[in-house]
């Protein structure tokens, strides 16, 4: 076998990887009882090939460890087509961690130059640009021109940072607008890092550039740190995710459920019932920044919506397994075809359920997570009901007004 | 000829759109084994039929090259069966994955072998339908792997076994040739009696882990679904007590309201216990509980449980609620499938064997698991009784760590086996773990083997399996 200076990432995960019961769960599973309908999205659009799976990260990186001449071009094609969705994690009943071997996986073929070039482009971006997109980092708050809803009163009783993430500061703009507009309206104070905004680091977490995500975090705690607020708000799921041990942030659905109940915020619908689609975000099943497994912000995300009467899914519950839309885990630089049909599979469902359910035709499909926002979006066809994150849908379809506090 | 297809002399599958080849190292190393502790092997290739015709034809090239086949569901058997020690191809049976038909009607659903218990329940429930037996693996075990290696469990006390959940089967054999079981074999008649023409062709190909054929479409009993459920323990002094108890629940035929039943040994009833009730004292809890989970119409069930309540007082068994409560019903009917012991206990991997003895035989089954545990005290053993219409199932289950106890783990389940076959209770899924046991049984296995010559002379279905001896050499990459 092999020594923890040949494999250092791997050989963290020796445990799991001989203690694997190769039972198949995360490979597949239907489960009506516990709502899992399928496990993997990446075996689902991409390749029904195991080697794609959870089982399968094990399997290679077990054969890798044993010496195996395994040609490592073909790991890596493997190893960074996986959306980091988590759910084979999550299903595994053993508590097996594949996901995070295969980033082990990915980190150790990032220590050998082995890594895709659209993998090495993303880190480049996130060093360079301080966003995985590559855009320019002085663009990151264009998408705050002309909003008057920072002109708050100092005399508020919170103080909030917004934290927008680089999905919704670069790609999907709508949604941080419509956030700024929402937490004006509930009467919060809003501050923004602006210039010392910067990626979280979560893309290249779940690329395996361990170290360099791990910079990335620390380098905006530490500016985090240099403001008083006292709720760090976030609208990216995997941005709260990546914060959750160093700055305790909020996800904007925690926040909105909170001022629902808190009656910071009157929301009074603009139609009798509208009736959406929401098309569950794998990061926010992975929430480890809330409390319980119980009560991931996407559970959050139905009880809002039906406390705000609107029909949802035709009254299916959610997923605990949430399959990923194809954003994730690198996968639309990776695997633009598989990327884009994971989007399409989850519109057709979500499309699929409610009209099955005959509450009429669909008036949105709603995503918690702005990175999903703009992928879904950008797979929509023009007979698909339009794609909104949750702020823009509530932006949209109610009347916003402040409560009675 | 330095590509696995060409070698293989399946290269020309590449062009058919009803097939998915893999042959890149990477893609293999997935495919080799199955939940057990039997050694895995390396396949050259893998192949995803998603029809019947491609089945066919990809065993009509495989036997005209002798290439090993092994087919595959989804691989969470405890017996090996589908690790390709004799390399060539591996058939993933997954792709075939279609419910053909729910005929009320005749009671009969008719499934391609790759569809899961899982996606099967689920189309079945709007019907108010189910099916008799469903592994603990059900999420992910598919029906043809169920068949192929003679599932039971849930259902066992109502239906026995998956076997005699068959109303017929089709099957493609080592040449290419489709065959229909059962009614069906009479064509346009389709399924719908198994025991009928002739001599029953489908129990060939039940528990024959593919050695005889690969099965490409499953019909199986309808049941409807049960009105009302109901889980009920009771404790017992003794081994000899709980098996004279079984007896006579089994011999009075008290089980036609009985969906899953299962004792336990002390271990499992002080984790349990201890766990859920930390200020109880467990210094008088039973050594056995026989713990059963009801489900039937609910005046049946309590005509039932009263009936079982007064057998189990005749052998000095009482209610046992608190079992009940810290476990057994929580476990039943959160369907949490199993991670009722494999997850629980150590999560680890385990070696598993499975075996069928006559209820008469539990104490004994019992005082062979004692003598395993002193011999082997560092594979903590667990035991799974589990109860069927008539005799028993006995799971052993041995926890190890594959990094440094893979060969003891097999060698302490070896000296189990060995000693359980010598009490008369025989391997129940034998795969590749129990080989060498279903050789020893020279008169069945002679006839298998000759079976196995004629319907696959080649030697090319599942080598290694029940002990059935390849033609094809050791190597199968030597040959081609
Ligand atoms: C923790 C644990 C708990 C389990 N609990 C139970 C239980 O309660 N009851 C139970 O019965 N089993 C149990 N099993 C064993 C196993 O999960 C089941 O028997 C399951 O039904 C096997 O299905 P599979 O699709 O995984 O089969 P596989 O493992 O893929 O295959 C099993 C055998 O069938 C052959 N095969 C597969 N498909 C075909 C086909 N189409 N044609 C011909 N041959 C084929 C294979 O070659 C192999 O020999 C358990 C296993 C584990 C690990
Ligand atoms: S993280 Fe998601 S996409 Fe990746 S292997 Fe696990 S289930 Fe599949
Ligand atoms: S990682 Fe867990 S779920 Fe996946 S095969 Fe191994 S034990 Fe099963």
């Amino acid at each position: 076998m092999t020594t923890s200076q040949e494999h250092p990432f791997l050989s963290n995960f020796l445990k799991d990887l001989y203690h694997c019961s190769d039972c198949g769960y995360c490979v597949e599973a239907i489960w009506e009882e516990r709502n899992i309908d399928h496990v993997c999205a990446t075996l689902q659009s991409h390749s029904p090939g195991l080697a794609y799976s959870g089982q399968g990260y094990i399997s290679t990186a077990r054969a890798w460890l044993e010496g195996e001449n395994l040609p490592l071009e073909s790991v890596a094609e493997h190893a960074f087509t996986c959306t980091s969705c988590g759910n084979c994690e999550r299903i595994c009943p053993i508590a097996m961690r594949p996901m995070a071997i295969n980033r082990a996986l990915r980190s150790e073929l990032i220590s050998r130059d082995k890594a895709p070039d659209s993998i090495v482009q993303i880190h480049e971006n996130v060093i360079n640009q301080q966003n995985p997109a590559g855009k320019p980092a002085e663009d990151r708050y264009d998408w705050v021109a002309g909003q008057d809803a920072l002109n708050s009163s100092s005399a508020a009783p919170t103080n909030i940072m917004y934290l927008p993430g680089c999905a919704s500061a670069y790609s999907r703009p709508q949604e941080a607008q419509a956030t700024l507009r929402l937490l004006a309206a509930s009467g919060q104070s809003i501050q923004l890092l602006a210039d010392n905004d910067r990626c979280c680091g979560a893309p290249l977490k779940e690329l395996g550039f361990k170290a360099d995500a791990e910079s990335s975090a620390n380098q905006l705690s530490d500016s985090l740190a240099q403001y008083n607020y006292d709720v760090l708000l976030t609208s990216g799921c995997e941005c709260a995710n990546s914060l959750a041990d160093s700055s305790n942030p909020t996800s904007f659905v925690t926040w909105l459920s909170a001022a629902l109940n808190g009656k910071l915020l009157s929301l009074v619908s603009k139609k009798t019932t509208p009736h959406i689609a929401c098309i569950e975000s794998c990061q926010a099943t992975i929430s480890t920044h809330t409390q319980s497994a119980d009560d991931t912000d996407n559970q959050i995300l139905h009880q809002i919506l039906s406390q705000l009467g609107v029909t949802v899914n035709g009254g299916e519950p959610t997923s605990r397994y949430a399959l990923c839309c194809g954003a994730a885990g690198g996968m639309p630089s990776m695997q633009p075809a598989s990327s884009a049909e994971m989007a399409r599979a989850r519109i057709n469902d979500a499309v699929a359920t409610a009209n099955s359910a005959d509450h009429g035709s669909l008036d949105a499909l709603v995503s918690i997570d702005p990175r999903c926002v703009a992928h879904l979006a950008s797979a929509r066809a023009d007979s698909d009901p339009p794609v909104y994150g949750l702020a823009e849908f509530i932006d949209t379809f109610f009347t916003v007004g402040k409560g009675d506090v | 000829m330095n590509k696995p297809e060409e070698r293989l002399g399946i290269a020309s599958l590449h062009s058919l759109d009803d097939i998915t080849l893999f042959t890149d190292p990477v893609d293999l190393t997935s495919y080799r084994r199955d939940a057990s502790s039997a050694t895995p092997g390396k396949p050259d290739a893998v192949v995803r039929p998603h029809s019947p015709d491609a089945v066919a034809k990809v065993l009509k090239q495989a036997n005209k090259g002798q290439v090993p086949v092994y087919a595959r569901g989804g691989a969470s058997m405890y017996a090996g069966g589908v690790n390709p020690q004799a390399g060539g191809i591996v058939l993933d049976m997954a792709g075939l994955d279609r419910i053909l038909d729910i005929d009320l009607e005749r009671g009969i659903v008719l499934c391609q072998p790759g569809v899961r218990f899982g996606s099967l329940l689920k189309a079945l429930r709007p019907h108010g339908q189910t099916v008799g037996i469903v592994p603990s693996t059900a999420p992910s075990a598919t029906v043809g792997g169920a068949v192929s290696s003679h599932a039971l469990g849930t259902g066992s006390p109502q239906f026995q076994s998956m076997g005699d959940q068959v109303a017929g089967l089709e099957v493609v054999l080592a040449n290419g040739e489709r065959v229909q079981t059962g009614s069906a074999a009479a064509p346009g008649t389709g399924h719908f009696q198994r025991y009928c023409i002739g001599p029953d062709l489908t129990g060939l190909f039940i528990g024959a882990d593919g050695t005889l054929g690969v099965i490409v479409a499953v019909a199986l009993w309808l049941h409807p679904l049960p009105a009302a459920r109901q889980t009920t323990c009771y404790g017992f002094p003794d081994a000899k007590s709980i098996e004279k108890c079984l007896l006579d629940i089994q011999a009075r035929e008290l089980v036609n309201n009985i969906w899953y039943g299962g004792a336990y040994e002390a271990p499992a009833i002080k984790t349990r216990i201890s766990q859920a009730f930390p200020e109880k004292s467990l210094d008088d809890l039973p050594s056995f509980a026989l713990a059963i989970d009801f489900r039937g119409e609910t005046h049946r069930i309590e005509e039932d449980e009263t009936q079982i309540a007064a057998i189990a007082e005749k052998y000095s068994g009482r209610h046992f609620p608190d079992f009940n409560e810290a476990y057994f019903n929580k476990l039943r009917t959160d369907e949490i499938y199993w991670y009722s012991y494999a997850g629980f206990f150590a999560l680890s991997r385990c070696a598993i064997l499975m075996s069928s003895l006559p209820t008469n035989k539990l104490s004994t089954f019992m005082t062979i698991i004692a003598k395993q545990r002193e011999d082997y005290p560092e594979y903590p053993l667990g035991a799974a009784i589990v109860m069927c219409r008539r005799g028993l199932h006995g799971g052993v289950l041995s926890f190890y760590d594959e990094a440094t106890q893979w060969e003891g783990a097999n060698a302490a389940m070896k000296q189990c086996t060995d000693s359980l076959v010598k009490a008369g209770i025989v391997p129940y899924k034998s795969g590749k773990v129990s080989a060498e046991q279903v050789t020893g049984f020279s008169a069945y296995a002679d006839l298998l083997q000759r079976l196995k010559s004629e319907l696959d002379p080649n030697g090319i279905l599942s080598p290694g399996d029940l002990g059935l001896t390849p033609k094809i050499p050791d190597s199968a990459e030597t040959t081609l």
